[in-house]
């Protein structure tokens, strides 16, 4: 299941014409809320369709939690039906969907087969250092990303061009958690500035937050920069080569400095944030690979572990909390571009 | 009284573990005090040792926090723990335990009968152990401190499954015990040397000394006796990445890491800050046969067995021939008592021939095999390759059926019909465990008698009479597994470590840092 894809693809098709009816600055409150309560309903649907794909699957997948409670590598050998009773996984499939979704809708999660602690407080104490990590990655993503784009594009066909964009090649082609064991390497084990591993709260001690969350914040925000800096070359080059810049912005005599910074990058900014806001929601669940090699406890490694022990509640709290994410990020994807661009309109 | 009868076929065995458990820098003056931080490759997922058998949770948690009745000392061999003194009635059916006295929980309270007894009562609900135990009738107390055992039929290990290290029957208090369903403790309090403070699920287990541990006095080594706790915290951290926990020791971040892959035995010598350590005991490697279709025959177990380079696969399980060792005894790690080369004729046989020649007699014609292993366990996939392309090079039809851990476990416990083969690793303690090559439908009436014995048999000698003719009959003519050999897993740890046993359980009692 690809949340981001189904939310992204129903986000791309109610947006916005161009042109037509009042914008939300003339006056068009109305048509915003419309617009944002047929979102969350959407929303809802695309959630509730979610757990219900999710809760099929896994129940399809083969692996038996009680028999993985009990097992051990050496592999099972007394109490199953004790276990699964205790577990409800003797019940019906409709019965045990038809709980979850009431539990759900009551704010209850369930709790973890094996910790049996509730799914909600899992979640809770995991989700903080994700977004921060998530947070600050995107962050040193736009600021190598974006002026190297637009460098890249004001200076294209040119050997400069042509050297930054094969480190964005690069950057994209590389496997995470190869940079995030070469960045160990040097940076902790070679020349001992940052730590290894693990994490402290920003609350606890905000150097140590930092000198933490750095090594796989570039782990990560290398990859995304080099995506961020494609995309703001190749947005920039297209409205550079639009006549209001080429012709229209230069007659009147603006500098270049203006023309690109006042007319052209606003202009280019919307592909460049539809990519920044999706490149959030997919790190909340996506950065599972970094998580595990520098042993951050986040949603991601909570994710991954609870797969490969079929604990299904952690698993389907942490894909309804993906899904919303997803879902929340193309929402506010889609309320920027009236920001970003007042010519948009909520039809 | 048996007690001393008892005593008798236990002090047979003296053979084990002494030469793997020279404890290192004995010169050194013990310090109190520091963090030791032992990166793992995972931490459990559940804290309820009763419930379950994950070898982890007694490694990273659960042999910390509690303490059973009686603990393997470094032979292997039961010692009394929360055990003051005990004795067997003359028909053996009934045998009382004189509990120590003094022995305060995490919580303050002092444990007395009716915490072993709640404790116990649960534990033969919950822990897929429980078949092991199930002639005792009940659990009662006489007294205070006087616990009593009433079984149906005699059960001469007794004290060796109250030390088992599978699902161990450790005592809490009688308040968190009752009622408690399998991985449904929600307090984890006992009587040993540290205290949990901290658990993040799949991340770290944070344990701290418990000031009031009443510790014994005596010296057995193992997990038994004296538990010194040098060491004011001790941190399981799960490092899923073998890398990280290499280059952990050498920032100083960690120290201690297990397992690491073999070929990290060079580097480690290397290392300016840590030492590699073999440690000569781990699971073994092992294939089950299915007893449901193609291989309910004992003679294509045979030429399967017949077909099989034991060097080649172990030599793919661990990267390195420091690391393993080709035993054939198919039961028993060679410093076990029960040790024996009977067998050995049909061990590492590597001969494909003969593999055919008694599978034609079985009648294949070369029919698919289906060979069912595990891709994301440590130490299952390489082997497992191995033996594929061994076989399929003898002249065997293998299908080779490749699945995650969470797959495998559940075919191989609920379908018989869905394998004829499948690897496991495993690794026997104690007599009674012999059981284990009963664990995906293999029974035999010479297993059924082995175990008869096992149960009822007190003397060392008759014992080991037992298990040689079981692997005559059973293991030799009947094929229920194959063994490749032993297994050594390799440990590193900085330099500034003192005091830690060479045992595969590393306890972290009577270390400390320098």
């Amino acid at each position: 299941v690809q949340p981001d894809a189904s939310g992204a693809a129903w986000g791309r098709e109610s947006r916005l014409d161009e042109g037509r009816g009042p914008s939300p600055a003339r006056g068009g409150r109305d048509v915003v809320t419309q617009f944002l309560v047929r979102r969350f309903l959407f929303a809802i649907v695309v959630l509730l369709v979610d757990v219900l794909l999710v809760f099929s699957l896994l129940h399809l997948t083969p692996g038996d939690p009680a028999l993985l409670i009990v097992g051990g590598e050496r592999g099972g050998v007394g109490g199953l039906e004790a276990i699964r009773q205790q577990l409800g996984l003797d019940r019906p499939f409709h019965e045990q969907f038809l709980s979850y979704l009431g539990g759900l809708v009551r704010g209850d999660m369930g709790r973890s087969f094996f910790s049996q602690q509730p799914v909600f407080e899992m979640l809770a104490s995991r989700l903080p250092m994700t977004l921060q990590l998530a947070a600050v990655s995107l962050l040193i993503a736009i600021v190598i990303g974006v002026p190297t784009g637009i460098f890249a594009a004001l200076k294209r066909n040119t050997a400069w061009d042509q050297g930054f964009m094969l480190i964005a090649l690069f950057g994209v082609s590389m496997p995470g958690f190869w940079l995030a064991l070469v960045l160990m390497l040097v940076f902790s084990v070679t020349l001992g500035w940052f730590p290894l591993v693990g994490y402290v709260s920003p609350a606890q001690d905000v150097g140590a937050w930092l000198r933490h969350i750095t090594l796989p914040a570039v782990a990560i925000g290398f990859a995304q920069s080099a995506l961020i800096a494609r995309m703001a070359r190749s947005s920039l080059l297209e409205v550079l080569r639009q006549d209001y810049v080429a012709l229209t912005a230069k007659a009147k005599g603006l500098s270049p400095a203006v023309i690109v910074l006042k007319h052209a990058l606003a202009n280019a900014a919307l592909p460049l944030v539809t990519v920044i806001g999706l490149s959030f929601a997919a790190l909340i669940g996506g950065v599972v690979i970094i998580e595990e090699v520098f042993a951050l406890p986040g949603v991601g490694s909570l994710l991954i572990n609870a797969v490969s022990r079929r604990d299904y509640f952690v698993i389907m709290g942490c894909l309804v909390l993906i899904a919303a994410a997803n879902v929340l990020m193309n929402l506010l994807v889609d309320v920027s571009y009236a920001v970003i661009d007042p010519r948009v309109r909520y039809d | 009284v048996r007690r001393s009868r008892f005593s008798s076929w236990i002090a047979g065995a003296s053979l084990l573990l002494a030469a793997l458990s020279g404890i290192a820098g004995a010169q050194d003056e013990p310090k109190y005090g520091g963090t030791f931080t032992f990166a793992v490759a995972t931490t459990p997922p559940s804290l309820d040792w009763h419930a379950t058998s994950a070898k982890a949770v007694q490694l990273y948690g659960g042999m910390y926090i509690w303490e059973s009745l009686f603990a393997l000392d470094e032979a292997l061999l039961p010692r009394p723990m929360l055990v003051e003194d005990w004795e067997v009635g003359a028909d053996g059916l009934e045998w009382t335990f004189t509990l120590r006295q003094g022995v305060p929980f995490h919580n303050g309270k002092e444990m007395t009968s009716e915490d072993v007894v709640a404790s116990m009562e649960r534990w033969l609900a919950v822990s897929p152990m429980a078949s092991t135990m199930e002639r005792v009738e009940r659990v009662e107390a006489v007294d205070d401190y006087t616990v009593r055992f009433v079984l149906s039929e005699p059960l001469a290990p007794l004290p060796y499954l109250l030390a088992a290290e599978t699902a161990q029957a450790v005592i809490m208090p009688k308040e968190l015990a009752e009622g408690a369903g399998p991985g449904a403790l929600t307090e984890f309090i006992g009587t040993g040397p540290y205290r949990l403070v901290e658990w993040v699920t799949d991340r770290s287990i944070t344990l701290d000394r418990f000031e009031d541990y009443a510790a014994r006095d005596e010296d057995w080594g193992g997990v038994a006796g004296r538990k010194d706790a040098y060491l004011d915290t001790i941190v399981f951290r799960s490092i899923p990445e073998s890398e990280v926990r290499l280059a952990g020791l050498e920032t100083g971040e960690f120290q201690a890491s297990q397992p690491l892959p073999a070929d990290y035995f060079d580097a480690l010598e290397r290392a300016p800050n840590a030492e590699p350590v073999i440690v000569e005991f781990d699971l073994k490697p092992v294939i089950y046969f299915s007893m449901e279709g193609i291989m309910s025959d004992p003679l294509m177990r045979k030429a399967i067995r017949a077909a099989i380079d034991a060097e080649e696969v172990m030599f793919a399980a661990t990267g390195d021939e420091r690391f393993y060792d080709l035993n054939p005894d198919q039961l028993w790690y060679r410093f076990q008592a029960f040790w024996s080369d009977t067998g050995a004729e049909v061990y590492n046989q590597a001969d494909p021939e003969l593999a055919m020649q008694l599978a034609r007699e079985a009648g294949y014609d070369g029919q698919p095999i289906r060979f069912l292993a595990s891709s994301t366990q440590y130490h299952h996939r390489q082997p497992a390759i191995i033996i594929a392309e061994q076989l399929q090079d003898a002249g065997f039809n293998i299908t080779f059926d490749l699945r995650d851990w969470p797959t495998v476990s559940q075919l191989q416990n609920t379908d018989p019909t869905a394998w004829d083969f499948t690897y496991i690793r495993t690794g026997l303690m104690m007599p009674s465990e012999i059981e284990f090559v009963r664990l995906f439908g293999f029974d035999s009436p010479e297993t059924q008698e082995a175990l008869e014995v096992i149960f009822e048999e007190v003397e060392f000698e008759a014992l080991f009479e037992a298990m040689e003719e079981f692997k005559r009959e059973v293991i030799v003519e009947q094929v229920p597994w194959y063994t490749f050999g032993d297994m050594f897993a390799l440990r590193g740890v900085t330099t500034d470590v003192r005091g830690l046993q060479d045992l595969y359980s590393h306890p972290l009692w009577g270390v400390w840092l320098e």
